[in-house]
């Protein structure tokens, strides 16, 4: 599994990306180890076929109209729908990070988000490979929430990939992933390379106002 | 013929085999639900039975896996009763009037609170209602199959025997870690299964045989109760998007046979095996002779992910969750300040308790109540099996039924009012029963005299079907300089317990040092003399140094350290110096500098925050502290926040110093004394369940001096309201992360603004901006928790004005 990358922890935190505080590394240190000790990262993924027409892009059976995720897939005749999670165990260590101060919940916090994302970064290296075999490129992962595209896609994308059964992720009434470390991604298969960036904020339509990002990079 | 009962565990019991690829492979699509087909096309559900009747099984399985209200909220009731219909058809189709209907029980698809948000009644309620309709339409049995979460799967057990009194068989399923989706081993899956009475228990789905066999092989050295394995065809593979399994009918009968071998008498298959599996399984092994199974009778607490083996080396249970004189504990159950009762759990913990004590019994509280709240709490936090300590049965039974796992009960004794009470809630919800050798006669004064009650609880015990296993024995420790043959007296007790019953046994240790100086000083010595006797467990508290010390060096002495190396660990960092210190995980206190406490608070330095606010109080009062050192240095630091020279954790770390001297504070004040500048309610709006900014905003109210009433995460707006018409709240602080529960935040304030027109509310988090909380009607937006502290003081001062 690839590193956690501090960077993302200490914007979570609120902090400035670059600068380190000993006394907050120790404690994402700390974090790390446990979570990484505790988790039991899993994933799962399926391939289906995929049509684009306009903004309207089709499925597995799904028909939704997103003009982000459109862009993004335009040129793929195949999608991959993956999801992965860092299990059960990482809300809990949360949980009781939160209780013993509100420092190490946020800590925590943070830590299992950029954790969370290095394990979904490896699952699409995976995923990469396999798409190499078959002679095509990945275009960058879209996850519902993304831009335009409505959380409520998440329904759909646990019918195709029945991951409730093999990784125990669920959703709630309202349409959150429990464990809440989760990640669910569309990633499209074709044989060009995206024209839009890996730099997922900038192909995002909530980027200017979106707090994780400091002021420095929304320039 | 003989009942199931009485077969099970005697002869070979063969079961049916896959059925998802098979109902694909006769036109099934990816995504219909395959329970539908009981409705839609009957003869091939008819066709799938059949084959397995034809293949010889002896049970076969309603296709009813994913029938509950979830997925079928109009006709349930239909499909379940189709189903079993069916069988029974099938059934005499094939002339097989001997083979027994399974109704086939699946997960829900939904996640348990507190992971995901189906409450455990509400997932009784839904397997209820399925085992009500499938064993009134004739079901033989009922298995409950492929859980992935055990606490589903105790919901499902308790569901099925509240509403038939059928065998209930319950499967569960593991990765190739060996471990269940939710963290439970395959010890502790079996030990909470075998607690909750079902007849035979095992593994199926996700692993092939091979990679089960050494699950398998746990399990049946863990547990006394018979054992089912289905495993799938192997692991799946997947070609052109389709999933498939490869293990040909032989390569699977092989694989079974040897499985068969570790004591396994009850075999069939799942995903990806067919009708051929499954005959050429009873081809292989049927014509062996039926294995002896071994009855390992080990001893298991279990939590939902953790577990504690008695009987072995000695186990510490940590007795500090216990109002029993203490008056911040009291004030803590009294105010339902869950933090401080979570917190002293986990303290323990960190100072390494195997298992939690948990009582909370104050005459003035609602005990069933809270101690229902502290164990889901707890449980949420830790992985530490339980002891459930209360003399309510009201109160042990909510506790035991909500609790995940296989807790310890404390307790029950030799009186038959008490047996009564507590044995059939034993029996019920599993666990490891304590068992107080006292009686209506009081507490025998010889060790003959408690052992002869020991002997009378188990005889009782059988009456209920409790193993001998799960009961351990309180030696019971008395004040020994009241009578100087009283630790004689408990330790013989013990030690006879353990050698002439094979009993476990545990002792609350301190009760010994009554009235004497230097008590933790005879209460280590006696915690080693009564594990040499071969004490199981020990109630303590891990965070005194004196018997962490008796404990470790008994450990070491008694060959249950191997290497001394728990010994060397904990102590090798204090060299030869004189005097005991063990090492502990403190990370502020490496750092010794300044205990000035303004620099303190400022440096976010927590032991010296303490230390030094003890110094201060010599000669100050606490009031003249909060307004000389903690509110000023608190202000530096939120104002190098607003202006970001001092980031988020830095504000937390300031913040956690500083409630940190509060609290010491607090214990020298008066009650009352404390001034308050007013209550705020806080909460997570209602279907968001990100908690981590509101408890940042909380921790600093806090300690700013507002009293937080704090509602907790995913908060139904009439609580919200109710809670706010109720203490006459003046502010109210609502928080969302995600913009799609931003709507149940607009509802909220919708409420609010109804029933209590002038409570004033600020928002906030992640996605929440100055036009977005003017658009849902907030009076105010806080960017974060310094602006929120600020507009409180706003509100506050307006008001006094």
């Amino acid at each position: 599994m690839r590193k956690a990358d501090r960077r993302e922890i200490r914007r979570y935190l609120g902090m400035d990306p670059l600068t380190e505080d000993p006394r907050i590394e120790e404690r994402i240190t700390e974090a790390l180890g446990k979570l990484e000790k505790a988790c039991s990262p899993s994933y799962g993924r399926e391939y289906v076929d995929l049509s684009v027409e306009g903004d309207t892009v089709s499925f597995g059976g799904i028909e939704t109209v997103s003009r982000n995720l459109a862009a993004n897939l335009s040129g793929c005749d195949e999608v991959c729908v993956m999801a992965c999670t860092l299990g059960a165990e990482a809300d809990r260590m949360i949980r009781r990070a939160s209780v013993i101060s509100a420092l190490e919940g946020a800590v925590y916090q943070a830590s299992a988000s950029a954790m969370a994302e290095a394990w979904c970064e490896t699952v699409n290296d995976l995923i990469r490979e396999e798409a190499e075999k078959k002679g095509k490129v990945c275009h960058p992962r879209f996850s519902p929430g993304y831009g335009d595209l409505s959380l409520s896609l998440q329904k759909d994308l646990f019918r195709i990939v029945p991951i409730t059964k093999t990784t125990g992720v669920s959703l709630t009434e309202s349409m959150l992933m429990v464990p809440v470390k989760s990640v669910t991604a569309l990633i499209g298969l074709g044989y060009e390379e995206c024209g839009t960036s890996e730099n997922k904020c900038i192909n995002c339509t909530m980027a200017d106002e979106c707090p994780y990002r400091t002021e420095g990079e929304k320039e | 013929m003989k009942s199931l009962r009485d077969r099970i565990g005697k002869e070979w019991i063969f079961f049916d085999g896959g059925s998802g690829t098979l109902l694909q492979k006769m036109g099934l699509k990816g995504g219909e639900l395959p329970e539908r087909w009981n409705l839609t096309h009957p003869e091939r559900i008819i066709e799938l039975y059949s084959g397995y009747l034809n293949a010889g099984c002896h049970i076969f399985n309603t296709n009813t896996f994913g029938a509950n209200r979830f997925h079928y909220p109009e006709d349930l009731d239909e499909v379940v009763s189709a189903a079993v219909r069916l069988a029974d058809q099938a059934r005499k189709q094939t002339g097989r009037k001997d083979a027994l209907i399974a109704l086939d029980i699946g997960p829900t698809g939904k996640l348990l609170e507190p992971i995901g948000d189906l409450s455990f009644e509400e997932a009784v309620d839904v397997f209820a209602s399925v085992v009500r309709t499938g064993v009134s339409a004739g079901a033989d049995l009922v298995l409950i199959e492929t859980m992935s979460d055990i606490y589903e799967a105790k919901a499902a057990v308790i569901a099925t025997k509240e509403n038939c009194d059928l065998p209930v068989f319950c499967t569960v399923t593991f990765d190739q870690n060996a471990k269940m989706l939710t963290g439970a081993s395959a010890e502790g899956a079996a030990a909470i299964l075998e607690g909750l009475g079902v007849d035979a228990l095992g593994v199926n789905c996700s692993l092939g045989p091979k990679e089960m066999f050494p699950i398998v092989e746990r399990i049946v050295n863990a547990s006394d109760v018979p054992v089912i394995v289905n495993p799938n065809a192997g692991l799946p593979k997947t070609k052109n998007g389709m999933t498939y399994y490869d293990i040909t009918p032989d390569d699977f009968a092989g694989y079974m046979e040897k499985i068969a071998g570790l004591g396994v008498t009850m075999l069939g298959g799942c995903c990806g095996t067919t009708p051929k599996h499954i005959s050429r399984l009873i081809e292989t092994v049927s014509c062996k002779p039926v294995p002896e199974r071994k009855q390992p009778g080990r001893t298991f607490a279990a939590s939902g992910s953790g577990i504690a083996e008695l009987g072995k080396k000695t186990k510490i249970i940590g007795e500090r969750i216990n109002p029993t004189g203490k008056k911040i504990f009291k004030q803590a159950l009294r105010e339902k300040n869950y933090d401080y009762i979570i917190g002293e759990g986990l303290k323990q913990e960190d100072g390494g308790a195997d298992l939690l004590d948990v009582n909370v019994g104050l005459p003035e509280i609602d005990e069933a109540e809270m101690l229902e709240t502290v164990v889901r709490k707890l449980q949420s936090v830790t992985t530490l099996p339980l002891q459930i300590d209360t003399s309510d049965p009201v109160a042990l039974e909510r506790a035991l039924r909500i609790y995940n796992g296989k807790a310890m009960i404390n307790s029950v004794n030799g009186k038959q009012e008490s047996m009564d009470a507590v044995m059939p809630l034993a029996a019920k919800y599993g666990g490891v029963l304590v068992a107080l050798c006292l009686d209506e006669n009081g507490i025998p004064d010889t060790a003959e005299g408690r052992f002869a009650v020991a002997e009378k609880i188990l005889k009782e015990a059988e009456k209920y079907h409790i193993r001998r296993k799960d009961i351990v024995f309180d030696g019971l420790a008395m004040t020994v300089s009241s009578d100087s043959k009283s630790a004689l007296v408990t330790l013989e007790t013990i030690r006879r317990i353990r050698e002439e019953l094979g009993c476990c046994t545990v002792l609350g240790v301190s009760n010994i040092s009554f009235g004497l100086p230097q008590r933790q000083m005879i209460n280590s010595f006696f915690l080693a003399m009564a594990m040499q006797n071969g004490l199981s467990c020990a109630i303590i508290n891990p965070n005194n140094d004196t018997m962490m010390a008796g404990y470790l060096s008994a450990c070491a002495l008694l060959n249950q350290d191997p290497q001394c190396g728990e010994y060397i660990s904990a102590f090798a960092a204090a060299g030869e110096s004189a005097g005991l210190s063990l090492k502990r995980n403190d990370a502020s206190a490496v750092q010794n500098q300044g205990t000035d406490l303004f620099s303190c608070i400022e440096r976010g330095l927590i032991s010296q925050a303490e230390k030094a606010v003890s110094e201060q109080l010599k000669v100050k009062k606490p009031l003249d502290i909060i307004d000389e050192f903690l509110i000023p240095a608190l202000d530096k630091v939120g104002q190098g926040f607003e202006k970001g020279t001092v980031f988020l954790p830095q504000l937390l770390m300031s913040a956690d110093a500083a409630k940190a001297a509060f609290a010491v504070m607090k214990n020298a004040m008066e009650p009352g004394s404390q001034s308050i500048k007013g209550d705020v309610i806080l909460a997570t709006v209602k279907g968001d369940i990100h908690d981590i900014g509101k408890n940042i905003v909380k921790v600093m109210l806090e300690n700013y001096g507002y009293n937080v009433i704090d509602l907790g995460k995913d908060v139904d707006p009439e609580l919200i309201a109710d809670t706010a018409v109720e203490k006459n709240i003046k502010l109210v602080g609502l928080s969302a992360l995600m913009t799609t529960t931003v709507v149940s935040m607009e509802e909220t304030i919708r409420l609010l603004r109804k029933r209590k027109p002038d409570t004033k509310i600020v928002v906030g988090g992640a996605v929440l901006t100055q036009e977005y909380a003017d658009m849902i009607g907030a009076d105010a937006y806080a960017k974060d928790a310094m602006a929120t502290v600020r507009y409180a003081d706003s509100v506050f001062s307006d008001h006094e004005n």
